[in-house]
């Protein structure tokens, strides 16, 4: 199954209920990629993972308020691209604990 | 896709919203904690029984992940496998053949013939050209029972362990295969690969929806998954015997990585992950597939093969066992 690497980057409000929502939004990308500056993650997903993660961000944000933006890349962006102080994106085969 | 390894016994596995977390105690009593992206992960081997919570366990399973035990020292344990495949059908043509002598005697022979074919290639690459396994490969074909095919996969088997000792080279001493417990450290690293090779098999036998304990080479015994075994046969070569030469002659693992309790020798914990790292980067290497013609990984020919046995044994499709070059 071939994935594509997807960049989230989200910005919502400062309110209580947008703290709850943000909170939420992160721990649901956590379990899809890795977490590599704040309100910025990276994901290496099939388009099936990414449909299901799409529809879950759906429901939980409200658009009028809140913005997220998803980058598509293939694998020759990022190949070219460039990182200063943490490490260039790649995809995990193995983790060891 | 990615697969997670636990090989510490004190560590936590637990979930957290769509994603794993691990604890790992550390030495001040503090526990570190770490996030893995459970829904990019394809299976979970654990090692030295860590704790695994409820939770995580049975997220794995909706997930479709399996679960696979292994102690400490590499041994095989068992899994919880998702439940993907039950099919009944093909379980029924699977008992079938079981007792039809003659396709059962020709499933036995393409088995062995591969698994023969994959050893001397094996050799062949490790300038050991000079060695019987191709006479004894074409004997296959010429034997009446199943019981005289073992005979001859018994003499390769021995043949082709005689030349593990040059190969290895003269740090490591190789006599012959042993186990249970493997006696030097070649054969444990030996077992260790063939165990890690048989969770890989068993979670393909179970989505193709075989039955794991009847096999046709490996005779039926209380608990011995003979399916499983006939299928590592062909793989046991190409993928661990090959692995286990790569690190041994690349210096991946030295002789001082091992520590001998009794008589059994163990992995110390660092080279225990490297040697995992190698499994890993060898399961996910790619070829082209003999028969479909496109390119694979061995994770996904293992798979494969598994559903090309089933389709043989329900449509009479000729079973052809993974021979590479």
């Amino acid at each position: 199954m071939s994935t594509l690497f997807y960049l989230f980057i989200y910005d919502l409000p400062d309110n209580k209920a947008a703290n709850k929502r943000r909170t939420r939004l992160h721990k649901m990308l956590t379990g899809y990629g890795k977490w590599t500056q704040y309100s910025v993650f990276e994901c290496f997903l099939t388009a099936v993972q990414f449909t299901q993660l799409q529809i879950k961000i759906e429901k939980l944000i409200k658009p009028d308020e809140d913005s997220i933006r998803v980058y598509v890349l293939d694998a020759g962006s990022v190949k070219r691209t460039i990182t200063y102080g943490s490490e260039v994106p790649r995809q995990e085969q193995t983790i060891i604990i | 896709m990615s697969t997670l390894y636990l090989t510490q016994p004190d560590a936590v596995l637990s979930k957290d919203y769509e994603a794993f977390q691990v604890a790992l105690k550390q030495e001040d009593g503090s526990w570190k904690k770490q996030k893995v992206a459970a829904q990019t992960v394809e299976q979970v081997i654990l090692m030295g029984n860590p704790q695994v919570t409820g939770d995580a366990f049975v997220y794995a399973l909706q997930l479709g992940m399996p679960v696979h035990y292994l102690s400490s020292f590499g041994k095989y344990l068992g899994s919880a496998l998702p439940s993907h495949s039950r099919n009944g059908q093909l379980r029924l043509a699977q008992y079938q053949v079981y007792q039809d002598p003659v396709r059962r005697l020709e499933l036995v022979k393409a088995i062995v013939t591969a698994k023969i074919h994959n050893q001397y290639n094996v050799l062949y690459r490790h300038n050991e050209k000079d060695n019987p396994l191709k006479e004894r490969k074409s004997l296959v074909k010429t034997q009446q029972t199943i019981d005289q095919v073992r005979g001859v996969e018994g003499l390769a088997a021995r043949e082709y362990f005689a030349c593990w000792q040059r190969m290895v080279g003269n740090e490591w001493t190789f006599n012959g295969r042993n186990r249970r417990p493997p006696t030097d450290p070649v054969n444990s690293l030996m077992s260790f690969a063939y165990a890690l090779l048989q969770g890989q098999v068993m979670a393909a036998v179970h989505i193709t929806g075989l039955d794991p304990y009847i096999g046709y080479l490996h005779e039926v015994h209380h608990g011995q998954p003979a399916m499983v075994l006939d299928l590592m046969e062909e793989f046991r070569a190409l993928i661990a015997d090959n692995l286990v030469l790569s690190v041994l002659n690349n210096r991946k693992i030295q002789p001082e990585d091992f520590t001998d309790s009794l008589g059994a020798y163990r992995l110390k914990e660092n080279a225990k992950k490297i040697f995992l790292q190698a499994f890993d980067k060898k399961m996910n290497d790619e070829f082209k597939h003999p028969v479909f013609e496109y390119r694979c990984t061995y994770r996904r020919a293992i798979e494969l093969q598994a559903r090309l046995l089933g389709r043989h044994l329900q449509e009479g499709v000729p079973y052809k066992p993974l021979i590479l070059r």
